[in-house]
């Protein structure tokens, strides 16, 4: 099936389109200042949504420059140059993918979802109807592999209808699967993007979005976290009283910061002030943990359950009955 | 094992490798694999990479090795370490072992041995010999016609599943008798290779029906039963749900939805959700996890004598006809001594034996070979 894709369709899904505007871009600068400007105010106003809220709203009447100001958006966040600033945009970017995708569903424009699986990521979906129920048919490798990255039992694949190959999900649950994907691919446009000929004038702009940019400790993984549960807390607090972890502490720690995106370095400077401290120790089972070392198995983070068995859990209200630390303080995802 | 029983051995697989090695079948894309043996009274050589079928056979008969093994994995360069290798990917294997299905049968072939003093009795291992206090104690699982059957069940399980709902094609599946005690299943296929660990391990917990949430197939607590009617409607969407609904239709009589949501509202939801996961652990299919997420392990080559038993790890073609204890023996019935500690009841090649205890006999070749391999006893001459 062959989509043939509007302007629209190209200021929703900007990445469909190569990303070398940015010559047109200055082009433009010199001859329609007003229109530059325009596309300028969007961009910033895209970035800074990404940084304050996580999330980038509304879009500009005219398509084109909604396209374009993706173009510059770009630009400015790699110009900003911080990895912080690019993942937390880049997610932005792809949540405002997520929202569009869910709007098309409901207008019925299943086309353009079927096409896009397509052709961004390769993956064959298909439409299964009975009775009045809709159901997107994706084969199980494609949903394995993403799936297997969410912590929810709703994920798992026992508990998704499958039949002859094919996991039937709704429209929500589809297009959930790919916003990883999506980012990261936003991140990788950055990251090729070359900045040899960045104007004078907006260096002035890159400045002041730098001072708004996110700090490390704000943005951490995916889902923001804005509290460590009650025994990551403890597991912090005895280290940073200078006191030795159990086991379980020590293990909790180390797959909870994993999980929550943090590299192996920062986490072994967490461990640095334990009285039994041996950097290249700590540092080879934190790697462990995390997969790159040993038989490459990742551990997730332990449950509350076998926390609570160890003496590690120090369960408070805002626990709300969840069953693994990851979990805590998060919406549903 | 003394001298003179390796010996035994050695020169009989020796045999088996000159005379028949069109039994060998080398793995799809040999050049991928990494190989290993194992020589007999030695540890295991891995990372061997080799170029061909000829290759192979050269292999077999140079080291006539107690065993001999192949990766499910493909990788770039499988003669590197383990981190070097540059995995490409792996077929899908399952391991269902009769040992493992605790069969009622288990209590009366399951032995341990004293390897010191040689003392042996049926039942649980105890930790120190009652005869000479040593802690060189070894347990001996057999099998029988009826955990080998029962282990069929499982294959046939396991197939149904594979087919029906994650759509694998027959061709794309091999059976084969492990050589031993069970059965190996062995799946190539696209959809499966690229998989990683995380994803095999799904696939494990699916089959084994763990992790299930019975919410999701419409067994909601708290529902009248209208509404439970309501949401079992679409029970057929869930694998699980067919099977529970096929199971049904077996067993009782009228329409499988109604009795189910009956059943519900009758019992109340935590005694009916307790015999539910009891029926799952049932239905479920009992595979070895370990074995099916590791991509790093190696398997016995098909075609090749398994070491604690002497008979071949065989390609089955129809599992209902498949006999392991007569199609998988290649020795003759020239008369041999042997002196038997202990065995229980076995068959092989259509002929019954034992049980036996501290005897000295002449039985045929292939029998004594597989007692021999299993080590309850030694060749005497
Ligand atoms: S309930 Fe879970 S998250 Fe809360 S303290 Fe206990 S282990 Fe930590
Ligand atoms: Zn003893
Ligand atoms: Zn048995």
């Amino acid at each position: 099936m062959e989509l043939s894709l509007g302007k629209r369709d190209y200021a929703r899904y900007p990445f469909l389109k190569e990303a070398g505007e940015l010559v047109r871009l200055l082009d433009l600068s010199l001859y329609d200042v007003t229109k530059f400007l325009k596309i300028l105010d969007r961009a910033k106003e895209r970035i800074l949504q990404a940084f304050k809220r996580g999330k980038i709203e509304q879009e500009l009447e005219d398509s084109e420059d909604e396209l374009l100001s993706f173009s510059l958006a770009l630009f400015l966040v790699k110009a900003i140059n911080n990895e912080f600033a690019i993942k937390r945009y880049s997610l932005a970017e792809a949540l405002r993918v997520e929202a569009f995708l869910n709007e098309e569903f409901s207008n019925n424009n299943i086309s353009i979802i079927i096409y896009l699986f397509k052709r961004l990521f390769k993956i064959e979906i298909r439409e299964f109807h009975k009775d009045e129920e809709f159901f997107f048919e994706i084969p199980f490798k494609d949903y394995l592999i993403r799936a297997t990255k969410f912590h929810d039992e709703s994920w798992k694949l026992i508990n998704r209808p499958l039949y002859h190959g094919y996991v039937r999900l709704k429209a929500k649950d589809l297009i959930r699967l790919i916003r990883e994907e999506i980012a990261l691919m936003i991140e990788e446009r950055i990251k090729l993007l070359k900045l040899a000929k960045f104007p004078e004038k907006l260096k002035e702009i890159v400045n002041d979005l730098k001072q708004k940019a996110p700090h490390p400790t704000l943005w951490i993984g995916r889902g923001e976290v804005k509290d460590y549960p009650p025994c990551v807390k403890h597991a912090l607090k005895e280290l940073e009283e200078g006191r030795n972890l159990p086991h379980y502490g020590r293990f909790l720690l180390a797959s909870y910061m994993l999980a929550i995106g943090k590299g192996v370095d920062e986490i072994v400077g967490l461990f640095s002030k334990a009285p039994d401290f041996k950097e290249k120790i700590t540092r080879y089972q934190i790697e462990h943990i995390a997969g790159l070392k040993g038989g490459g198995t990742k551990y997730r983070v332990p449950s509350c359950k076998t926390l609570a068995e160890h003496n590690f859990c120090f369960k408070t209200e805002e626990c709300n009955n969840i069953r693994n630390p990851f979990q805590f303080g998060r919406k549903n995802e | 094992m003394n001298e003179r029983s390796l010996e035994f051995l050695k020169k009989e697989f020796k045999w088996y490798y000159y005379y028949k090695d069109d039994e060998i079948e080398e793995p799809k894309r040999i050049e991928e694999r990494e190989f290993g043996y194992m020589p007999f009274s030695k540890g295991m050589i891995r990372h061997l990479s080799l170029k061909s079928r000829g290759e192979l056979i050269a292999l077999l008969l140079r080291e006539v090795p107690a065993g001999v093994y192949c990766s499910c994995s493909y990788y770039l360069s499988p003669h590197l370490p383990m981190g070097e290798k540059g995995w490409k990917g792996s077929d899908l294997i399952f391991d269902i072992d009769a040992d493992g299905l605790n069969s009622p049968c288990k209590t009366e072939h399951d032995r341990w041995i004293c390897k010191n003093c040689g003392f042996n009795a049926f039942g649980k291992r105890p930790e120190l010999c009652p005869n000479c206090n040593s802690l060189k104690i070894e347990e001996i699982s057999w099998s029988c016609d009826l955990c080998m059957n029962k282990a069929k069940e499982e294959v046939l399980k396991l197939l149904e599943i594979l087919e029906e709902d994650f759509g694998l094609s027959r061709k794309e599946i091999q059976i084969y008798f492990s050589g031993n005690m069970g059965y190996h299943i062995q799946v190539q296929s696209p959809l499966i290779e690229e998989l990683n660990q995380d994803g095999r391990n799904e696939i494990v917990d699916y089959l084994s029906c763990k992790g299930l949430n019975i919410e999701k197939l419409g067994f909601v607590r708290g529902l009248r039963y209208d509404e439970i009617l309501q949401r079992l409607s679409n029970l057929d969407y869930y694998g699980w749900g067919r099977r529970l609904l096929k199971f049904f239709e077996n067993n009782y009589n009228g329409n499988p939805t109604i009795k189910l949501a009956e059943m519900l509202s009758k019992e109340g939801y935590k005694k009916f959700s307790k015999a539910l996961k009891d029926l799952f652990d049932q239905l479920s299919v009992k595979i070895d996890r370990e074995v099916t997420i590791d991509l790093h392990r190696i398997f016995r080559l098909p075609g090749s004598l398994h070491q604690r038993s002497g008979l071949i790890k065989k390609k089955v073609n129809d599992l209902d006809y498949f006999d392991p204890y007569d199609d998988t023996c290649p020795f003759n019935d020239e008369p041999v001594k042997i002196r038997i500690s202990f065995s229980p009841k076995f068959r092989l090649k259509g002929k019954e034996f034992g049980p036996y205890k501290n005897e000295t006999l002449t039985l045929p070749k292939y029998a004594c070979l597989f007692l021999v391999a299993r080590g309850v006893a030694e060749v005497e001459g």
